[in-house]
Parts: C-alpha cells; structure tokens; sequence
C-alpha cells in the first residue's frame, strides 16, 4: 500500500526525480568511470521504477493509439460517430427493454403475483364475480391471497382523482404497508360503512401532509367519509384491463368494494379485476387447476351467459408487460441489425486502414516489433475506439431519453420506470467495446486483393441488413398509412370531449339522473360556438368494454353503451338506416334502441332490421336507427356488434361528453364549464382533450414502432452509404496509378464514371438480392404489426432494394469524380 | 563468470544492499557498490543499471531512505540510510536467508 503511494506519486514527480537520478549517476560515473555502465541505459532502467511498468506498458499502447487515430481524423470521426449512432439506438433500446421486461415488477416476492380471471366457453378471460372470488377466498389452498379492485374515480373537492374500490386484502398481495393508518377490515365491505385510503401524493397535495390526517373526515363523493390510511410513497397500481387505472401511480384514493349485494347480483356482474398471490412453490399452472375446479362448482347453476364458468391464470407481469412485449422485441431486433450495420462498418474501416498502413507496419516489423506487439497496437487502436464511441454513443442515449418519454405512447406499460440505469450503460458500453474488438479481429494480414474482397463482402452486408431494415419501415409505413385512411365511422376533428361523474346520494335517483345529464346537454348546447352536443358511455377506440346479453331469449351478447340525441351526430358517425336519438327518447314509452351494422347484419338480416323489437336489459325495445361501424381500437379487424340505450331511458350517473365546436374545441372549454357549473356547480371535468387526441392516443403505439423503425431504417442506409463510399474512395484512392495509366491510354472520363459506380451498385446489387431472399423470413417478425398488407408485399420488396439501390449510387457518384479527376502525368510521376 | 554469479545473486540483492546500510551507516550508491564488490573481493561488480533500480526500489518499499549530503570531498551526492521498517525487514530476511542457507548446504552435504 505504501508502496503504491510511492508510486503513484513518483509518476508525477518522474521529471524531478529523473534529473536527480541523473546527478547521482554522474557523480557515480566521476568516481569509478569504468565499471559505471552506460548512463542513458542505466537511467531509462531506473526511470521505469517511478511509477508502475504494466501502466506504462498500457500507457504507452493507448498513446500509440490516440496518436495513430488522431493522424486520421476522417477515420476516427467516421468510426467513431457510426459507432455512436448504432450505440445510442441499442441503448435506447435496451432502456425500454429493461424497463419494460426485465426489471422485475415493484413488489416484494413479484413472481408470485398472478391475475385470476373467470373464463367461460365464449371468453377466455373475463372480469371476476363476487361470489367466485368469496369462494376462492375461503377455500383456495395454492394462494395466499387474493383480492378484487375495480376502477371507482371519486369527486374530491370540485376536483376528479382517481380512484379504486378494493377488497380487503389488496394491498396485502402487493405486500404494501401502510404508510399511516391502516388498511381496510373485513367489516368495511359494505355500503354503509365510508372509510377511504388515499395515495402519498393526495396526502401531501390535497391535505398538506397533515400529520394527524388518520381518522380525519374528508369530502369525497359530496359525502363525509373517514381516512383510515395513507399509502406508501410510490405505491403502483397493478393496472388492468377492466376499468382500471393505468399501471403505475396512478391511484389517489381507495375505497371499500361492497360485498354486501344480493345473491344475484354477487354471482351474476362480472365487473372487478383480481390479483392474487401465490403460496411459496406453487405454480401458476396448479393454481388455475384448483381456482378453476372452485369456480366450477360454486356457479355450477348459473347458466347465465356461458355453459360453465372456469378460472383463468396469467402471471401479473405477463399481464402488464406482455402486450408490449411483441414490441419491444421487434425495436431490439432493428435496433441489434443497426449495430451489426455498425459493426460491418467499422470493420470496413479498420481494414482500410491496416491496409493503408501496411508500409508502416511493415517497417516496424523490420524494426523489431514482435507480432504480438503489433496486434496490441491495433486492439488498443480498436478498444480506445469502442471506449469513445460508447462514451459518446451513451451521452446521445442519454440526452435523446427525455425524446423517447414523449414519443412512447401514455398506455405503453410501465413506461414511466424508462430510465438511465447503470445496468443499461454498462450493457452499452459492453455492446460497443465488444463490437470495436470484433471489428478490429474481421481485419486480415493477408493479400491486398483479398482484404478489399472482404471488404467488398462487408459492405454488401451492410446493404442487406439496411435492405432489411428498410423494408420493415416501409412496411409499417404503408401499413399505418392504409390503417389511417381506412373508414373508422367517425370523425374526430373539432371535437371536445371529458368525463364526467354525477356523484353522491343526490344522483342515486334514476329520474334525477336522466334531468340533469339532459339540463347539461341543453346548457352546453346553448353556448355560443357549440355545434351539436351528445353525452355517451364510451367513445370511440376506447376498447372493450362492458357486453351485455340481448335478443328475444337473451340468447346473443353485445357491447351495450348508451348515447344521448347529439352523440352521433357530433362525432359524425354515419346512419345506415333509421334514425338518430331524439326528444322523443326522453320519454318513457315506447323504448328504443340504436345498434351497429355489425350487429343488424349478423344477427337482423341487415337494414330490415329497422322497426324489429329486441329484449335488452329486461325490457322489448325497438330498434329506430342503425349506424356504422366504429370499432374497439383502430387496428380491430371489424367491430363486433353493439347497441346503444337513449339516455332519457337509462339512466347512467358517469358518461363522457363530445361537443363539436366551429373553432378549436380547447378554447371553449372555459365556456363549457361555465355553462356545466350553471347545471351543478361542483361537478369536475375530468380528462379534457380533443377527440383528435384521443384518436391519437389510441394509435399511438402503432405510431411509437413506426418513428423508431424509421429512424432506425435511416441510419442503417446512412451507415450503408458511407460504408460503399468509403470503400470507393479507398479502391479509388488505391488505384490512382491504374487509373492515370488507363485515362493516358484514351479511356474516357464516362467509362472511368461507369467503372467506379457499377462497382459501387455490383455491391449493392448483391446485397440486396439476399436482402429480398431473407425477406419472407424476416417478415414473420413484423406479420403482426401489420394491417391489410403482407410482409413479403411487393411493391416493399423491390421498393427497399430500390432506394438502396439508389443510395448506393449517390454513395459512389463521390469516388466516380474522383477517379476522373486523377491526373495521368501525376500518377505516373508517383513512387 | 563475473555476470553468472551475478545473476545468481541479484535475488539476494536487497538483503546485500540493506546489509551494507545497516555495518556502514548512510552511504551514497557508489560507496555501496565499492563495498560490496570488496567484501567480495571481487567476484560482485554492480554497474549502474543494476544497482540504481534496486536502491529506488527499496526506497518505495520504505525500507531506506534518501537525501542530499556532501561527501567528506565536498561533492553533493545522495546518502541512502535505513529506516525503522528497513531494519526489521533485514532482520527478518537474515533469518530466513540463513535458514535456506543452512537448510540448502545440509541438503548439499548428504549428496555428496
């Protein structure tokens, strides 16, 4: 240790102490003269003693290195940035990837954490009863837990939260302790009792942390309920698919799911998601065994809906990160083709340059280098390289991060953990290391003309692999192109839309229900700008819902949703036949009904249907207008039948409300809510946005896949690109004696052009052969990002190769000017 | 010849040099090596490149240390002298130099 510190300071005192150590020798050498040795050998002995051999060893090959690279700063720069480039998308990538996939989900013990569903001939996986979930509660042996939620947004102080009713045992299967308070009891599963749990960040925002906020009152719903428990700081909510927030922070406030329905009620309205954890060593395999064969026999007499009712199992992180994960993985798989363009690239580079330096080498050689030693020099060259490239690659990720947080869609899962951890920096800086060295080992010490062969074999990999690429971006291109352009039964311009809940005892009136959303209507569309205004259950694209059973038997299941006179009509969905909703729906007879195409034509024989009575929801009603389709998510294949209730019949106490405006919706809202608080002045509107931007949010993963592809499609042709003309420009470069020869024996300036750009487009031709060979295979990757087109699509196939082709040109029209501008005097003049 | 042996002892070379220190008090490098080659009358010539390295060698270890003097002919020159550390580790080499001597000529005896 003391050692080192010697050391380590005499190599910065190096200069001092060798000139010391020079006096000493010289007094050494005045005294006995003939058996001193020699001075300078014996200084540079010593001198290697101030400090530490292997650094200097190491030392010296890195300034050996910086030196080689900064005497060719186009090379260094070019590798450099083409290593950078391929380093900053993988390491982006690898961010989602990690965030998404493999990071486990935060939770103790996450792996144990399952999503049970019931699960029925029609349905593989549908929200849970009560009852079944009371009866796995009691009798489950292979879970330790398991809890019911299902989404419940409260008004709190004229203002939305968020918000879920839970069981008992939620946060008990998260393994969550309460920040304050506690969490709820048995006791409190009913309707009577108001105890409520709410978030860290609603105690801190709404209660200014208030010490003492347990057992304190507060207004929620316009009722007094009692705070029982605050939430750990950065606490996330599990997400789901039925009603539920986001995964993430979500949740503000939690409140009781009541158990205490009546029987019916209990088994029949599968309405709440459940999450469960496992015993110890169980699988989830045995698990959805023993919940199924419980479920079984607890609704072996509800014949309602399905023939039999079963249990479904899926691992929670699964749940919440599967459907990202096709996704994800086809970014890594673009994003890992990136950086062997990269790869080829630089290795096309490196051998360029061993070339170029083959004089040189070859002197040293004579020198007395060993082998070794030249093969240190030029893995350090290669490893200060990929240090550098990764450094920068790095800081590009780095700073394009907050880039990618805007461009990933709202929905994308656990997109909010996307963050720069030392686990995905030290993983891009292996990549780009390992990439530099592999680079640095495809260089040969064998004959000139077999090196550029191999060369030329890069690049043409290179233009395959961007061929590829390119071919993936065109497809998704083409592919959103025809899902935008397609009739969606809708349209979303100049649309206002939010949410609104009518809450508290107030509203638990049906008829006051119905007047209010109707006084509402009426305000709003007494605004001036307002074109028409309707309130609905759901809008468009906002994805699978609720269904519910219809017909003459209740022998069919449709999506219900109920709409208002005004619905349509603003969001412009086309009638089919019939009619829209009217003031004559705000009476109580006759009933009626509104359904999709989809349904009139697979279950009504079409637009015959008008006038037909149907039973829905306990009572005939009779069908007065059919409208197009619209479907769940814009990539939905076809929609699937649906039926609309008119608000006047059925009362809904939470619906969404769409005004079409003459001019940007956003600046009415102002008006809107003057114009909603004359009806009722505490109620919020929640999630105000443009019915545009909702429609873009519903094809914003699509989106996200397509921006980073393309991006991805070109750098791999810049990379391509500067790979032909580099190659080019060094055969070029090589050949200048050849070619001052050929000019001073009449060859034309046209056929040196020709010469030099079909070598550029033969590489290219070659590589986009296989290219288009490879297609069908890769095609299989994206098949299900696409919509009406297939992967092996003509027109892509010879339009990727196509643009290579072209950019292949452009690459070499560099080098062509070169080769013609070579001076037939002056190239024979040299050597 | 002179070299061979040489090379044998250049292992040995710390314990020679922290010997010299230890009968002679401080002494500048040429004065160590005059020693040493009279004590072996002869057989040990230590040119510059072999005793310097070692003498700054010892000098990180922290087993002697070095400053500027003058020399009794009024020359500046540097004085190694022992340290604290030094003279233990010299102890301690002693001992273990002479148990392989003694180990090594036993061994060397029985053969013949």
């Amino acid at each position: 240790m003391r050692e080192f510190i010697w050391r380590l300071r005499a190599i910065f005192q190096r200069d001092r102490l060798t000139r010391e150590m020079e006096e000493e020798m010289r007094f050494h050498m005045e005294m006995d003269p003939l058996r001193a040795g020699p001075l300078t050998q014996s200084l540079e002995t010593t001198r290697d003693e101030f400090g530490f051999r292997w650094l200097d060893g190491v030392l010296g090959d890195l300034r050996h290195a910086a030196r080689a690279l900064r005497r060719s700063p186009a090379f260094a720069l070019v590798a450099v940035s083409a290593l950078a480039a391929a380093v900053a998308i993988n390491t982006l990538v690898f961010f989602l990837l990690d965030a998404v996939l493999l990071r486990p989900l935060p939770y103790p013990e996450p792996e144990r954490l399952i999503r049970v569903y019931d699960s029925g001939t029609r349905v593989e996986k549908w929200p849970m009863a009560i009852a079944h979930y009371q009866e796995q509660k009691r009798s489950a042996q292979s879970i330790s837990s398991i809890a019911l939620y299902t989404g419940a947004d409260v008004e709190m102080n004229n203002e939305r939260v968020s918000g879920i009713a839970i069981t008992p045992e939620f946060f008990d299967v998260l393994g969550a302790k309460p920040f304050a308070g506690r969490f709820f009891l048995d006791s409190e599963m009913t309707r009577a009792a108001r105890p409520a749990i709410i978030s860290h960040t609603v105690w801190r925002t709404h209660f200014h942390s208030d010490p003492a906020i347990v057992g304190k009152a507060a207004r929620i719903n316009r009722e007094s309920w009692t705070i029982v428990g605050v939430a750990p700081p950065g606490f996330q909510h599990v997400g789901g698919d039925y009603r539920s927030p986001l995964q993430g922070e979500t949740v503000g406030v939690w409140l009781p799911l009541p158990l205490d329905g009546n029987e019916n009620r209990r088994r029949r309205s599968h309405f709440s998601n459940a999450v469960a954890r496992l015993k110890p060593g169980v699988s989830a395999e045995a698990a959805k065994q023993e919940l199924s064969a419980i479920t079984e026999r607890v609704s072996s007499d509800e014949k309602h809906f399905v023939e039999k009712w079963t249990a479904n199992v899926a691992p929670l992180h699964d749940e919440i990160a599967g459907r990202s994960k096709d996704v994800v993985f086809l970014l890594a798989a673009a994003a890992l083709l990136v950086m062997m363009i990269a790869c080829a690239n630089v290795a096309g580079l490196v051998i360029a340059r061993t070339l170029a330096r083959r004089d040189e080498l070859a002197i040293r050689h004579a020198l007395g280098a060993s082998n070794w030693q030249l093969v240190r020099v030029g893995l350090t060259e290669n490893l200060l390289l990929g240090v550098v490239g990764a450094c920068a690659g790095l800081s590009l990720a780095a700073a394009l991060l907050p880039l990618l947080r805007t461009l990933l869609p709202a929905n994308f899962p656990r997109v909010h953990e996307v963050a720069l951890t030392p686990r995905a920096a030290a993983v891009s800086i292996a990549l780009a290391i390992t990439t530099a060295i592999v680079a640095g080992l495809i260089r040969t010490h064998s004959s000139k003309r077999q090196t550029l062969r191999m060369r030329g074999a890069l690049v043409a990999a290179e233009v395959g692999l961007a061929c590829l690429l390119c071919a993936g971006g065109l497809l998704l291109i083409e592919s959103y192109r025809r899902l935008e352009a397609r009739d969606h039964g809708f349209q979303s311009s100049g649309v206002l839309t939010y949410a609104v809940s009518l809450p508290g005892p107030e509203y638990r009136n049906g008829e006051r229900l119905i007047r209010v959303s109707r006084e509402l209507r009426a305000a709003i569309g007494a605004v001036a700008g307002v074109e028409s205004v309707g309130i609905a259950t759901d809008l468009p694209w906002s994805g699978w819902d609720e269904n519910s059973s219809w017909g003459l038997k209740d022998e069919h299941s449709a999506r219900f949703h109920m709409a208002s006179p005004g619905f349509f009509e603003s969001i412009r969905t086309p009638l089919a036949a019939g009619r829209y909703f009217d003031e004559r729906e705000y009476q109580k007879q006759p009933s009626s009904i509104i359904v999709n195409e989809a349904l009139a034509d697979r279950h009504l024989g079409g637009k015959s249907a008008i006038g037909t009575k149907i039973r829905a929801w306990g009572s005939e009603r009779e069908i007065v207008g059919i409208v197009a389709d619209v479907r769940d998510t814009p990539a939905d294949l076809a929609a699937k039948p649906a039926f609309w209730f008119p608000a006047g019949q059925e009362p809904f106490a939470q619906f969404s409300v769409v005004v079409k405006t003459f001019g940007d919706p956003l600046r009415l809202a102002p008006e809107v809510k003057r114009a909603m608080a004359a009806v009722d002045p505490e109620l919020p509107m929640a999630r105000l946005k443009t019915l545009d931007e909702h429609a873009a949010q519903a094809m914003a993963q699509r989106r996200f896949a397509l921006w980073l592809f393309q991006a991805f499609g070109v750098l791999a042709m810049a990379l391509a690109a500067v790979g032909v003309y580099g190659l080019l420009a060094f055969w070029v470069v090589q050949r200048r004696k050849e070619l001052g020869i050929r000019m001073a024996l009449g060859a034309t300036r046209s056929g040196l052009w020709r010469l030099v750009v079909l070598g550029g487009l033969r590489l290219a031709a070659i590589g986009a052969t296989c290219a288009a060979a490879l297609a069908p295979f890769a095609g299989r990757w994206i098949g299900s990002f696409l919509y009406s087109i297939e992967a092996t699509d003509h027109v892509v196939l010879i339009a990727a190769p196509a643009l290579l082709l072209v950019v292949a040109l452009l690459a070499s029209l560099g080098p062509a000017y070169m080769a013609t501008r070579a001076d037939p005097a002056q190239a024979l003049r040299q050597d | 010849m002179t070299n061979e042996r040489a090379g044998v002892l250049q292992g040995t070379l710390d314990l020679m040099i922290l010997q010299t220190l230890a009968t002679m008090g401080p002494q500048h490098g040429y004065a160590v090596a005059s020693r040493l080659e009279q004590v072996s009358e002869g057989a040990l010539q230590l040119n510059m490149g072999t005793l310097y390295p070692g003498l700054v060698r010892l000098e990180a270890k922290g087993w002697i240390a070095a400053a500027w003097k003058t020399t009794e002919s009024n020359r500046r020159a540097r004085f190694y002298s022992l340290t604290r550390a030094g003279q233990k580790r010299l102890a301690l080499e002693k001992t273990d130099w002479e148990r392989t001597a003694s180990i090594m000529s036993r061994i060397l005896e029985g053969e013949r």
